[in-house]
């Protein structure tokens, strides 16, 4: 299984590095390269255009105006030694400016812009050769800067010191492309060490059983891949830590469902056997009562898978919920029940209106199971108190009733753990961990802790408060 | 010799002149110098040396004649030189040819024409001659003309004088009669035939466009070169019968070339016609004609009026060809 194989989406990391190095490289060797092929082209000019202006000093040392006249050595002996070293072709040309005077190959073509005593040099085409040209001009007489110009041209044709220029050239790209392929080749076997503990990582996560959630090793990992194995291993922990969890729940759950199920049985099988209708009355009676308990217990553990499954997801869409409202109305539905224990329910409500983001439905599940737990647990005729509050960008809701509590062992795990106080036989536990599941699902959290006035619980749920863009939302 | 020594040296002849006369009104001038206008070895050298001994042969001049050289576009710089500052200089005859009188013909001698001068003598004639290497390719003038018109570039060709010169002149009117572009011909310049010849010995051209008289002097010196065409009417006498005539190749083309001197326009008409005398009573003399011979010239004597009115008409005649060739000409 290839690394591409895996990750069809994502690049290998070799190639990232490539597309970024290499261009990087040629786009640097380029203009080197542009650089020393001009110095390449400057100097060999320089050299060859010097031997040029030797020869052209030379025939201007050679030029005798003793007689009066001009007398211009044929210099064909001299170039004999130039082209020794320019191996091309020479060519010469003399002539003074008043006409008079023209030797040589007068066809050359002519140095534009020549100033008095200059040297220069330029390109020029001399029957379909392209010839360089050097030339010099003064005045034929020195006493006299103003009379008369005698020019000396001399020309060399240009194929040796092209060869000789594109040979430096080549070698000169030969060079960097030999280090542009050793650069790659570096690069390439630096990306395969780098990326050796990479493979390595994944060769031992592919090798693991499918259960197996032990931490990878960490060690001997690179600096900057570390993190992500750590995070990765962190999540794993998560994972062993819920799925324990979960496990649990199962374990309880099932016991609790099977406990009222076998006391049914037993029930039945008791009312059967009797003859008497009030004793099978009796019996049904207290049938129910169980039956009620499992009925409740089963749409609670519905109610905490929603709960569970309802993060993130379009199945339970959130809504913008005013807090106050929602709970009166849970108040309101529990109401018989107060009453029935001839409780009483306060309800502090907030001077403005607080509003949370969440599924209203489960968060008035979360309220009613508080509710529900505390009526439940709390003396006949003692009084529920619900405190709606703001702290900062959180909105608390407090259920104190005046129970017995809890002991501190079972505070750490209330809503966490599948049970309920020992005290109490009508209740599964599943209330609590249904509130902390919708809490944690809508961003917030759960603390239980036991009033410290006199007996009795506070549940405290804290979700955040909706703020302004989500309200208009 | 300075030029104060050479004045004070001039009134000295007046003077002299003024206390013998009347019976000697023409005094020979002092310290005779004859200037070849080109480095030594061509055909203007040629001349001078023709004058240098006959002259003195003949008894016209008693004083050794000295020969000078002033090179320079091919007699253009000595042209200037005595129109310019030494105009009125008795002792010094300047050696010309028709070649000369080709480059006035189209200004190539400066502001100045043929007017300006004053023509002494015509000592001879000489030929237009196709120089090459003995052991060159080419074995006769066509041959040259095939390569050439197969390959402008491949040919290289040494004249005296730049385009429009004589030589040029000569190899334009073969290439004309050849078929070929003569624009395109690869030229290159020498200061007279003697430079061209050394050139070609050195193989930096191919073919010199020379004359008769100062090809046959170097290869009478051992130069190994050959002559593959006289530009004359017919085969010219002696060893030189050898060598075929243009014409006979094909190629109608005459090129004679007179040769002769001239002194500065400010000589004076005694000095002048004393001159004119002394090259007359020269070309008379029974020796001259062996001497002619020797330099492979050919006779064609003029001197005084003569040749100033044989100069004027060659001067006029070469204003057309070189108008027939695209050169510009002076008015």
């Amino acid at each position: 299984m290839s690394a591409t194989g895996t990750h069809k989406t994502g690049r290998p990391l070799a190639v990232t590095l490539g597309v970024w190095i290499v261009p990087a490289i040629i786009l640097a060797m380029g203009s080197t390269l542009w650089f020393s092929a001009t110095t390449v082209q400057e100097m060999a000019d320089s050299a060859y255009d010097r031997s040029l202006a030797g020869a052209v000093r030379a025939i201007d040392a050679n030029i005798s105006t003793e007689s009066g006249g001009v007398g211009v050595e044929l210099p064909y002996n001299l170039f004999e030694f130039f082209q020794l070293t320019a191996q091309g072709k020479v060519y010469f040309n003399v002539s003074t400016s008043d006409g008079l005077v023209q030797i040589g190959d007068v066809l050359l073509p002519e140095t534009p812009n020549l100033k008095q005593g200059q040297l220069r040099f330029h390109d020029g085409d001399y029957f379909g050769e392209i010839i360089r040209v050097g030339a010099l001009s003064r005045p034929l007489d020195p006493a006299k800067p103003d009379g008369t110009q005698i020019t000396i041209q001399v020309a060399e044709t240009k194929l040796s010191r092209t060869t000789f220029q594109n040979e430096l050239i080549i070698r000169a790209i030969l060079r960097d492309i030999l280090v542009v392929a050793v650069l790659g080749a570096l690069i390439g076997v630096g990306v395969y060490m780098a990326l050796k503990p990479l493979n390595r990582l994944r060769e031992a996560i592919d090798a693991r059983e499918p259960d197996e959630l032990k931490p990878l090793e960490v060690a001997g990992l690179p600096k900057e891949v570390r993190p992500a194995v750590e995070a990765m291993n962190r999540l794993m922990a998560r994972n062993v830590e819920q799925a324990e969890q979960q496990r649990q729940f199962l374990n309880d759950a099932s016991h609790q469902l099977r406990t009222p199920m076998t006391i049914l049985r037993t029930q039945i099988d008791y009312a059967l056997r009797q003859s008497n209708p009030d004793e099978v009355r009796a019996a049904l009676q207290s049938s129910k009562v169980v039956l009620d308990r499992s009925i409740r217990t089963t749409n609670q553990l519905l109610a905490l898978a929603k709960a569970r499954t309802s993060q993130g997801t379009e199945t339970y869409p959130q809504a913008s919920i005013d807090v106050a409202e929602s709970l009166a109305e849970v108040v309101r539905m529990l109401w018989p029940r107060i009453r029935s224990r001839r409780m009483d329910c306060v309800v502090d409500p907030p001077e403005v209106a607080l509003r949370i983001r969440a599924n209203e439905g489960l968060f008035q599940e979360a309220v009613m199971n508080i509710l529900d737990n505390a009526i439940k647990y709390g003396p006949e005729s003692s009084l529920l108190t619900v405190t709606l509050l703001r702290e900062d960008g959180w909105v608390v809701v407090e259920v104190m009733d005046e129970g017995p509590g809890m002991e501190e062992e079972e505070l750490a795990y209330a809503g966490t753990r599948f049970r309920s106080g020992r005290r109490v036989t009508s209740g599964s536990g599943l209330g609590l961990a249904i509130a902390l599941t919708v809490a944690r699902a809508s961003g917030g959290s759960m603390q239980v802790r036991n009033r410290s006035d006199r007996s009795g619980l506070i549940v405290s749920v804290r979700l955040p408060l909706a703020i302004e863009s989500q309200l208009k939302a | 010799m300075t030029i104060a020594s050479r004045a004070a040296l001039a009134a000295a002849i007046s003077l002299t002149a003024v206390s013998f006369a009347p019976s000697l009104a023409q005094a020979e001038p002092k310290n005779p110098e004859c200037i070849a206008p080109a480095q030594p070895g061509g055909g203007f050298d040629i001349t001078c040396k023709l004058a240098q001994a006959t002259l003195q042969q003949s008894g016209a001049v008693k004083s050794p004649m000295r020969v000078s050289y002033m090179p320079g576009g091919i007699g253009a710089v000595a042209y200037n030189a005595i129109v310019g500052q030494r105009r009125a200089e008795p002792n010094v005859v300047v050696a010309f040819s028709a070649g000369s009188l080709l480059n006035l013909a189209q200004g190539k001698f400066g502001a100045y024409s043929e007017k300006d001068v004053r023509w002494v003598a015509s000592v001879g004639t000489d030929y237009g001659a196709v120089v090459v290497q003995d052991s060159s390719e080419y074995k006769s003038l066509t041959d040259l003309m095939a390569a050439i018109k197969k390959d402008p570039k491949s040919v290289i060709i040494g004249a005296g004088g730049t385009i429009g010169s004589q030589d040029w002149m000569k190899a334009a009117m073969a290439a004309r009669a050849a078929g070929i572009d003569y624009k395109a011909m690869r030229f290159v310049a020498f200061e007279g035939g003697g430079d061209c010849a050394t050139a070609l010995q050195g193989g930096h051209v191919h073919v010199c466009m020379n004359d008769v008289g100062d090809s046959q002097a170097a290869i009478d010196g051992g130069a190994p070169l050959k002559l593959l065409a006289i530009f004359s009417e017919q085969r010219l006498p002696g060893k030189l019968s050898q060598v075929p005539t243009a014409i006979e190749q094909g190629f109608d083309i005459k090129w004679p070339i007179a040769r002769g001197f001239y002194v500065g326009p400010e000589v004076s008409d005694a000095d002048y016609k004393w001159w004119a005398d002394a090259f007359a009573k020269t070309m008379q003399s029974p020796d001259y004609a062996a001497e002619l011979q020797k330099r492979n010239l050919f006779p064609l004597s003029m001197t005084g009026e003569e040749t100033k009115a044989f100069v004027e008409k060659q001067v006029a005649s070469y204003k057309k060809l070189a108008a027939d060739f695209g050169l510009a000409t002076t008015k």
